[in-house]
């Protein structure tokens, strides 16, 4: 199968996910997003800004926020060597111009190589198997712990590849 | 009733990733006909960006467009041609 050679867990630390994610709005977000990257030194200080800008300009072109209370915003760039993620989670909810207006609780940054357009599409697809359960992103919204996140993703894995 | 399924080369060279798959969402939804798009024996609903997502369509792949319902022939169409010919 496509996917299943694709484990989301090599590409996700618990340093990386941030639980009650107080921000509003998309472009806060995005932006702390980032400074958990910077801080858990999986990308530069310096590439910040411009990460920013063109993770903006492809939301601009259509939102990631693709319905169902899940973001996916996502960008190729040599400012990374493969893939890394960044995974947020807020159960007030984020106004990020999603596609059916609904506030978005479960927010996945997705950085991979410009060269890797095959993993980066691969991940992206991982993701939405794991987020397109509603029941999933409930559970999600309510935990208090990061390493039970990372348990219940890699047990949602097993169940949907 | 009418019900359409042809084999389809995806040809966008990005795969069908986050915009096309929104925006092949978008048509799909104009029509009343139910749509599913198929790829390794696994269906999934036509009308979900999510869903959609999950398949990981790449470029080259082959996937299965299923259209059934009164305005399946013009929804058919429709799909079938964006899905040959994403420009993104």
């Amino acid at each position: 199968m496509f996917i299943m050679d694709i484990n989301i867990l090599d590409y996700l630390e618990e340093k990386n996910v941030i639980l009650g994610i107080n921000q509003k709005n998309k472009k806060n977000t995005i932006s702390f997003l980032l400074d958990n990257l910077i801080v858990t030194k999986k990308i530069k200080p310096d590439s910040k800004k411009d990460l920013l800008k063109l993770i903006m300009q492809r939301e601009d072109m259509g939102s990631t926020a693709i319905g169902g209370h899940i973001a996916l915003p996502h960008v190729r760039t040599d400012q990374v060597k493969d893939v890394v993620i960044c995974f947020g989670v807020s159960d007030s909810g984020i106004e990020f111009d999603s596609l059916d207006q609904a506030p978005v609780h479960v927010v996945v940054l997705l950085l991979s190589n410009q060269k890797q357009a095959g993993l980066h599409l691969k991940t992206l697809a991982l993701l939405a198997k794991l987020l397109k359960d509603k029941y999933f992103i409930q559970r999600l919204r309510k935990i208090e712990d990061k390493d039970l996140l990372l348990k219940l993703i890699s047990k949602q894995q097993l169940a949907v590849v | 009733m009418h019900f359409l399924e042809k084999d389809i080369i995806v040809t966008n060279v990005h795969g069908l990733h986050v915009r096309p798959a929104a925006e092949f969402v978008r048509l799909a939804s104009k029509y009343d006909s139910s749509v599913l798009l198929v790829k390794d024996n696994e269906a999934v609903d036509g009308k979900s960006i999510i869903a959609i997502l999950s398949l990981g369509i790449n470029n080259g792949t082959t996937i299965k467009l299923v259209v059934e319902g009164e305005d399946a022939e013009i929804a058919f169409e429709v799909l079938k041609k964006f899905l040959e010919d994403v420009s993104e």
